[in-house]
């Protein structure tokens, strides 16, 4: 918990009631959604200038991928989690950690932790 | 005073009047300017009237200020000042008009007062007030007396005493308006002072004759008026500002000032903004833009743009050493700039007129010249002559490039006097390796000065430039059709500057006047080629027809005469779309397509000729058409061309019907045919005698298929070369040869063949070559036709099977490819026959690299005497590629050992893609379906939210280990799913450490529902065992044990080593879950049993029938 404590963590989740809840998660664990976007051109934009320590990637995006976003994070070297509901799929990102959807929250804390320690 | 408190002075100076407030009275006083000023002679004389007309001993002109009474004149006093708490003209002030105080030491008010209660003190007191036309009270008029006048005033003394204080009014007022009007006379002189300057300036500018001497007159103008240091010229154009001119700078300040970072410094803003920058303190700032005008010792600079139509033209800059420029001076500045933008504007403007009428006459001038101009000289000298003289050139020409690209041809140069001409040959790199690439591009080639330029430094180090004169030059190429076809260029012999309208210029008298030249030079080579044809058409075997476009001739050259035997006049009439003659359906069609201009030119097309000749034997003439057709594609004239090919056409029939008559017999003689020319080489045959040697005899385009005949004597001997009939006919000069052998066929078989050869000669009896006769002489027919029957019935499963078969011989050769192959391949059968089939469709992989047969798994087939099958992506004719499935096959003989190979293949890429297809859609519709559990899992926390966290989390894990099962039977495609992964995997996230859970039992499959039942129920247990049970202690763990046996499958779920168990109160979920849902899917019964030493789940049901 305590290497998530604080953590600012950008939400990318195009379904609101997952993203809800993804935020409830994280603020269990002690983040702080420091933003929290369901649209690709959003995402990508505040990928581009937010301050964040992490974020959260869904990466089907109401039919687009969510790889252009994970593309300015890894610039910005700030460190990523997929999730996914394709069980088991590659991403072009083999150094992001990846949950399956639905994810529990003790899988969240697993990845956000790993990935925070990279 | 100064004993007194500030706060005794606030009271004193605290006035009540109903009428007006001591703030306006105090500000209007202030107004007039009086307070403090020296003494006046008219007050003075106001003051003494006063006192003479009351007979006073004091006569006063006061004001009253915020700290003082002040007097202005007085008559008895002595003083100038009086403190405001012993001031009696402050209550005169208060009162209307006229204040009258018989006896002071009557009045409460100055009874106490030290000039009143002194000895010899001030009895009596007469003011008038000075009033303001607004009513405003500023002081008093008054006379004092020390002794008490009981009668107070009279009538008159009271207006004498207003006509005094009206008249210090009036004087008030009069010096007022005086001062303003002085203060008013020195601002404008001040500014007219700077205008005067500002219009010298201006004018000086315009009539300087060069930027740098503008600066000069504008610094020397400017320098006293606006203690001016330095001034600065900035052109800006579309490439950036540059220094133009400077004044009161010393060379190398000048030089620092030129440099581009100087240049952006001082006019950055300006450029960006184009607003006027002023710059103060410039010796005290550390900014970097300043850099410069630090160290040139200057402190304020300002900057003022020169906009010509809200177009930045330049930046003026002015420095000094001193203090910023006043808000004045500022103004100035940019008044003078928009004289000097406006200025420089217009000049440009009147500079741009006059240049484009000029050009606008060259234009002019050179049309007129060029019209009438045929002689492509001639075109070129108008033109260079009048560019020359429009650009003030020493030397213009055109240099024509060569067809090797790299020499251009100058035929004559136009020169000044004193210029050499460059009439000849040049090889263009001879003047700078940089004209050709950029030439080639279309682009102007710009030097205006070879002396400074650093693409000629090399060259004019050389003298190269000079030899001929060349200072500076413009190189203008035209490109046609993508080629560099000539180029016009211009020299002068000094330094020049070339603009951008020079440029467009230059290049458009280039465009027109080449365009002149070419047109006429086509001129000229028509009247050339107009002659060579005409010659061509006389003398012409052939015959030339031309008619119009109704079909009406209108010319026809001797030849035409001399095949009819008719003149030309009778020829004349004839018209050919009129002919009734004209039957033949082919060629009517042709002249029909021809004279329509449909096509270009008619192919040759025979037809009879009798309709001219009118007698004797028809003569058959090959005509072919062509239309002639204007710019604008119509057609205008038809040319026929004719040739009488009768006697061709005759011998072509007669060699055709002997072909004919020959092939026939050769199909038709039950024998193998082969014919061999002087030298033995084989030139023609019937397929007969390849059926009967089955191995290729007839000439072919691959001599290396021709098979080695062997064959042998009955007496076993081997036939040699020279024994066979043909090697007799040709080597030993025999008529006949014959003979009987054990031929050694290409299927390896033997067959007894009798070989009769017959020489070949002509009149003369020179030996021309040889036919030999093959005959079969195995008398077996019967099993020849049985044979035949198996094979029919073969190859008609061959023709019309979907798989493609291939047959190899035993160097893998293909041998055979039904069509069905010939389709999978998109080779026909003989561009594969003979050849590896690794080589033609299986030779590259798909990233192109070499397929070494040695790794064909095909080829495997025959060394290993086996079957092999599997699937490979072939090569298709174009180069693509395409998956197949294929099974090889090793053919064996009588003796085991393997003579070829049979291959199947079947394109199997459409079933490819729809497992790909399939794929996508199952993994679509996981994902969808996580994504609903997620959805799920999200409203269900929602719902939760606040509600007891636990129940989050075991909501959580049970979908959690839905999600798992599914993605486990995704991956076996809804199928089964293996008991032990789904055991596993169930269990795998309630795994701590290691030997958490001891796993045993035979690998089952388990159908999809049954899978889900048993994740479930396994994460039941678990969850459990985590919370309450064995897993609840650290050294706790469960044993999952199964069997089958008896058609049963037994399950057990012990847990050992946690703490005591006590049943349950109620039945949860976990357990209604176990024993419930997975007793109904499985069938059977469920048992949990919570025994004090752990949790025991048993599972006792049928085996799942996908695993019977």
């Amino acid at each position: 918990m305590s290497a998530l404590r604080g953590k600012r963590v950008l939400v990318v989740e195009d379904e609101p009631i997952v993203a809800m809840h993804l935020e409830d998660m994280l603020e269990d664990l002690g983040c702080e959604v420091a933003g929290s976007y369901a649209r690709l051109e959003e995402a990508t934009a505040a990928a581009a200038v937010g301050e964040f320590d992490l974020a959260i990637l869904d990466v089907n995006l109401g039919g687009a991928e969510s790889f252009p976003v994970a593309e300015v994070l890894s610039t910005r070297g700030v460190p990523f989690v997929f999730a996914t509901g394709y069980g088991g799929r590659e991403t072009p990102f083999p150094q992001a950690h990846t949950v399956a959807k639905p994810y529990r929250q003790e899988d969240l804390e697993r990845a956000l932790i790993s990935s925070v320690a990279r | 005073m100064s004993s007194r408190t500030a706060q005794e002075l606030g009271q004193l100076t605290v006035w009540a009047s109903s009428d007006w407030r001591e703030e306006d009275r105090l500000v209007a006083l202030e107004r007039y300017g009086i307070l403090g000023s020296a003494r006046e002679q008219v007050f003075d004389d106001i003051a003494a009237l006063a006192a003479d007309l009351f007979d006073a001993p004091i006569g006063v002109v006061n004001f009253i200020a915020s700290d003082r009474q002040w007097f202005k004149a007085e008559v008895g006093i002595g003083a100038d000042t009086l403190p405001l708490d012993v001031s009696i003209c402050r209550h005169a002030i208060l009162q209307p008009e006229i204040m009258v105080v018989p006896d002071l030491k009557d009045d409460p008010r100055f009874a106490n007062n030290p000039l009143v209660d002194a000895e010899d003190g001030l009895r009596f007191y007469a003011g008038a007030q000075l009033k303001t036309a607004d009513g405003l009270p500023l002081g008093t008029v008054c006379v004092l007396d020390r002794a008490p006048r009981p009668a107070g005033i009279t009538e008159r003394q009271k207006r004498s005493m207003a006509m005094l204080a009206q008249q210090v009014m009036g004087q008030l007022e009069l010096r007022r308006t005086q001062a303003l009007a002085e203060a008013q006379q020195a601002r404008a002189e001040k500014h007219s002072r700077r205008l005067t300057l500002l219009a010298r300036a201006s004018a000086g500018l315009l009539a300087a004759s060069d930027a740098r001497s503008m600066m000069r007159q504008l610094l020397e103008t400017l320098a006293d008026g606006f203690a001016l240091n330095a001034c600065f010229y900035f052109a800006q154009d579309r490439k950036g500002g540059r220094l133009a001119a400077a004044a009161g700078l010393s060379p190398a300040e000048e030089e620092t000032a030129a440099r581009p970072d100087t240049v952006q410094g001082m006019c950055g803003e300006v450029v960006r903004t184009n607003k006027a920058v002023h710059r103060t303190g410039i010796q005290a700032s550390t900014d970097p833009r300043d850099i410069f005008l630090r160290q040139a010792g200057f402190d304020t600079y300002k900057a003022v743009p020169l906009m010509a139509q809200d177009r930045l033209i330049g930046i003026l800059g002015f420095a000094r050493r001193g203090k910023p420029f006043s808000p004045g001076e500022r103004e100035m500045l940019h008044i003078l700039g928009g004289h000097v933008a406006t200025a420089l504007e217009r000049n440009r403007a009147d500079a741009d007129l006059a240049r484009a009428a000029e050009w606008l006459q060259l234009q002019l001038d050179l049309s007129e010249q060029l019209r009438d101009l045929t002689d492509p000289k001639a075109i070129k000298a108008a033109a260079t002559r009048a560019l020359a003289l429009h650009m003030g050139v020493d030397r213009v020409g055109y240099a024509e490039l060569e067809a090797d690209g790299l020499h251009s041809f100058i035929e004559e140069d136009w020169t000044a006097p004193d210029m050499m001409p460059l009439a000849g040959r040049h090889l263009i790199s001879d003047y700078g390796d940089f004209f050709l690439p950029e030439c080639q591009a279309g682009r102007a080639v710009v030097i205006e000065d070879v002396d400074t330029d650093p693409r000629c430094a090399e060259l004019a180090a050389q003298g190269v430039y000079a030899a001929i004169g060349l200072r500076s030059q413009l190189v203008v190429p035209l490109v046609k059709g993508g080629r560099l076809v000539v180029l016009m260029f211009l020299h002068c012999s000094r330094p020049r500057r070339w603009s951008e309208d020079d440029i467009a210029q230059v290049r458009e008298v280039a465009e027109r006047s080449w365009a002149a030249v070419e047109r006429a030079r086509v001129q000229l080579s028509l009247t050339h080629s107009e002659a060579r044809f005409r010659a061509l058409f006389e003398q012409s075997p052939a015959m030339i027809q031309v008619f119009d476009t109704l079909g009406n001739t209108l010319q026809v050259n001797p030849a035409v005469e001399k095949a009819f035997g008719l003149p030309s006049d009778v020829l004349m009439q004839y018209n050919v779309l009129r002919d009734p003659q004209v039957r033949e359906k082919g060629y009517r069609t042709a002249l029909e397509e021809v004279f329509s201009g449909k096509v270009r030119r008619a192919p040759p097309s025979r037809h009879s000729g009798a309709r001219l000749a009118g007698h004797g034997a028809a003569p058959v003439l090959e005509t072919v058409g062509f239309p002639i057709k204007d710019e604008a594609g119509q057609v205008r004239e038809v040319v026929l061309l004719s040739h009488d090919v009768t006697d061709r056409i005759e011998a072509e029939n007669r060699l055709r019907a002997s072909e004919a008559r020959l092939r026939a017999v050769l199909r038709a003689v039950p024998v193998g045919l082969v014919f061999a020319d002087e030298f033995g080489r084989i030139t023609g045959g019937n397929s007969r005698v390849e059926e009967i040697l089955q191995h290729p005899v007839l000439p072919s385009s691959r001599p290396e298929e021709y098979g080695e005949w062997i064959a042998y004597h009955p007496d076993g001997r081997r036939v040699e070369g020279h024994e066979y009939p043909l090697a007799k006919i040709i080597m030993e000069d025999a008529e006949r040869s014959e003979m009987e052998a054990l031929y050694q066929r290409g299927d390896g078989q033997k067959v007894w063949l009798r070989f009769v050869a017959s020489a070949i000669r002509d009149d003369d009896g020179t030996l021309l070559g040889g036919v030999v006769a093959t005959l079969d002489l195995d008398k077996e027919r019967r099993a020849l036709e049985r044979l035949g029957d198996t094979s029919r019935r073969l190859d008609a499963i061959l023709a019309n099977t979907r798989m493609a078969v291939f047959m190899m011989d035993e160097q893998q050769h293909c041998v055979y490819a039904n069509t069905a192959a010939e389709e999978l391949t998109g080779y026909p059968f003989g561009d594969l026959v003979g050849r590896r089939l690794h080589d033609v469709i299986h030779c590259k992989k798909p990233d192109g690299s070499h397929y070494p047969a040695a790794e064909c798994p095909i080829d495997r087939a025959f060394p290993e005497r086996a079957q092999v099958s599997g699937e490979e992506l072939f090569v298709a004719p174009d180069g693509s590629f395409y998956p197949v499935y294929f099974t090889a096959s090793a053919v064996l003989n009588d003796n085991g050992e393997p003579v070829g190979t049979v291959i199947e293949a079947r394109n199997i890429a459409e079933e490819k893609a729809a497992e790909r297809h399939q794929q996508l859609l199952i993994d679509e519709l996981n994902h969808r379906a996580k994504n609903l559990l997620a959805i799920v899992q999200g409203i269900a926390g929602q719902t939760l939210k606040g509600a007891e966290p636990t129940l989050r989390r075991a909501l959580e894990g049970r979908l959690s280990a839905l999600a798992g099962t599914h993605d486990l039977l995704t991956r076996t495609r809804w199928e089964n799913a293996p008991m032990r992964r789904v055991i596993d995997d169930a269990l795998a996230p309630h795994a701590s450490r290691e030997g958490v859970f001891r796993i045993a039992g035979p690998d089952l499959p388990l159908d999809p529902k049954t899978a889900v039942s048993l994740s479930l129920a396994m994460h039941e247990l678990a969850t459990n065992a985590v919370k309450y049970g064995a897993l609840s202690l650290p050294d706790g763990h469960v044993e999952v044990v199964w069997t089958t046996g008896d058609g049963r499958l037994r399950l057990r779920w012990q847990e050992h080593g946690g703490p005591r168990v006590d049943p349950p109160a109620a039945r949860g979920f976990g357990s209604r879950m176990l024993e419930r849902g997975l007793a109904a899917e499985l069938g059977g019964s469920v048992r949990i049993d919570y025994h004090a030493t752990g949790v025991v789940c048993t599972v006792d049901a049928p085996l799942p029938e996908v695993a019977r």
